[in-house]
């Protein structure tokens, strides 16, 4: 027996699977709206710096009237007044690293972080020496200082088209459904440090609006759920409800249990897979929704009155992969917005929005 | 790299994706779902890539990092009872004694025998995919072989 016969074991592609990826590649590439991220650095000069440190380790920032612009966010005037910029900074002999603008809700936080080499040994630590240099997953890291057990989604991306052999660009993001995030962790190291480890304090967050769910003559989406509290900034969003046989959760043989009562097929088939937004004049903007077919759910994930998380999303993911370009996302004003519509794969349900 | 050479990567690399995803997952609607993601993350990331040569090595990164963190919620929604999840891994039967083995290692072995041997995939690639050292790889692979060898009768194996 040879280990490359394990080559004959290799599992067929399930006939849906493969119709699936075909099918997310064909939209993908009829997509048009996939928005370049782009850096603009007009009126450099006349960025504002106010930049304050608390003792220890923890850093304060406040904000700047910078103009320097990178991200969908900065178009978008709802969002962008609440844009932080210039937030920490720090250096040793051979790389400056700074966080260069930071935006936040509570739920979703987004940043940039800059690392500039300061001489040739830096540009050397850069190109091959930084630990794990890797541009998919870097050593840099970003996470919710509400996210305590590190489950929040967080991610970096390279920002190759800014980036050059002196200065690499990375654009962070975390999440925090329940949107308790007040500061950010930020992780990363210097050539001549260790790991180091400052908590940013966040000030300036994105106002948020709650609204109460209405459904048309109480029409159910699940009989699993009740969507009833949308949680939404131009940032992200969030649905919380009330759970109805879909966990247990409490003692049983001496230990807390949280047990899921329905097959994970079954919870597939409940959760909410697609939200849309609708305007007054019934116009529709379909919004990403997170598709981990855990996310009905949670009572971890209790707010509130509510004992259950419905489902979540980040705007400009919207802007990514659901036809929100830029131009929607300006002209979309959330204020417009009178109701939301839910589908899972079993039916569709139209929610008014009353705002709390 | 255009879209359109990213999405004829991703067609050509569906057996693969999958094949990843389910040594991983062990269930199809993980799978699919990590695949999904991974692919439109691909699409939002692929003007990031820098060397084109390690497409491939990239995607897989992706959607491994797609399985870890279906794996890192299936564990937290799902903390004390294993639930329907442990059953899926059943389908499994039909594969040989070799794959079943092979399934049986931990991640951190598993994982390199997958990509190295099923996937075809060379030490450095999988060492760009696991974010290990090349000499890292040779050892995970080592060990795996030794481990292999105890279980089965695997009497030929690759250096």
């Amino acid at each position: 027996m040879r280990l490359e016969e394990l080559r004959e074991d290799i599992p067929e592609v399930p006939e849906k699977i493969h119709a699936m990826i075909t099918e997310e590649v064909d939209n993908r590439l009829a997509n048009t709206n996939i928005v370049p991220i782009r850096k603009k650095h007009s009126d450099r000069k006349n960025r504002k710096i106010f930049v304050a440190a608390m003792a220890g380790t923890l850093i304060l920032f406040a904000v700047g009237c910078a103009t320097t612009q990178f991200l969908l966010w900065s178009k978008q005037p709802q969002v962008s007044k609440y844009v932080n910029h210039e937030i920490y900074r720090d250096k040793d002999k051979h790389i400056a690293v700074s966080v260069e603008e930071l935006v936040s809700d509570g739920a979703c936080t987004r940043a940039i972080v800059k690392l500039r080499a300061r001489d040739k040994e830096g540009e050397e630590w850069l190109r091959n020496d930084k630990p794990d240099n890797n541009k998919i997953a870097p050593y840099i890291k970003f996470y919710s200082d509400s996210d305590i057990q590190g489950y929040g989604n967080r991610w970096v991306r390279f920002l190759d088209e800014v980036s050059n052999e002196k200065e690499e660009y990375y654009y962070m993001e975390c999440s925090d459904p329940m949107g308790m995030t007040d500061g950010v962790v930020f992780t990363y190291s210097l050539p001549n440090e260790g790991l180091i480890r400052k908590k940013i304090n966040i000030k300036n967050k994105i106002p948020v609006k709650e609204y109460r769910m209405v459904s048309k003559d109480g029409e159910k989406l699940s009989e699993y759920y009740e969507p009833q509290m949308l949680r939404i900034s131009p940032l992200s969003f969030n649905i919380f409800g009330m759970g109805n046989g879909l966990w247990f959760c409490g003692i049983r043989e001496n230990h807390y249990v949280i047990e899921l009562l329905i097959s994970v097929e079954e919870l597939w088939e409940e959760r909410v897979d697609k939200a849309y937004l609708v305007k007054e004049n019934g116009e529709e903007s379909c919004i990403r929704v997170s598709s981990d077919p855990g996310v009905i759910h949670e009572p971890v994930k209790s707010v509130g009155e509510y004992n259950c998380a419905v489902a979540s999303g980040n705007f400009d993911d919207a802007a990514f992969f659901t036809g929100w370009d830029e131009e929607k996302l300006q002209t979309w004003n959330l204020d417009d917005v009178v109701a939301i519509r839910l589908e899972n794969k079993k039916k569709s349900v139209v929610y008014t929005l009353e705002e709390l | 790299m255009t879209k359109e050479q990213l999405g004829q990567i991703i067609l050509s690399s569906e057996k693969q994706m999958y094949a990843t995803a389910w040594a991983i997952l062990g269930n199809e609607q993980d799978c699919a779902d990590a695949i999904q993601e991974a692919i439109v993350k691909s699409f939002t990331k692929y003007q990031t890539l820098r060397d084109d040569a390690y497409a491939k090595t990239w995607l897989i990164r992706i959607l491994l990092n797609e399985c870890y963190s279906i794996c890192r919620k299936k564990k937290r929604v799902m903390p004390l009872e294993n639930l329907e999840i442990a059953t899926e891994g059943d389908d499994r039967k039909d594969y040989s004694e070799l794959y079943a083995a092979v399934n049986a290692l931990k991640d951190d072995l598993r994982l390199p025998v997958l990509l190295y041997y099923m996937e075809d995939f060379s030490v450095k690639e999988v060492a760009k995919i696991l974010r290990i050292s090349e000499g890292a790889v040779q050892k995970r692979l080592a060990r795996a072989r030794k481990k292999l060898q105890q279980t089965i009768n695997l009497e030929e194996v690759l250096a």
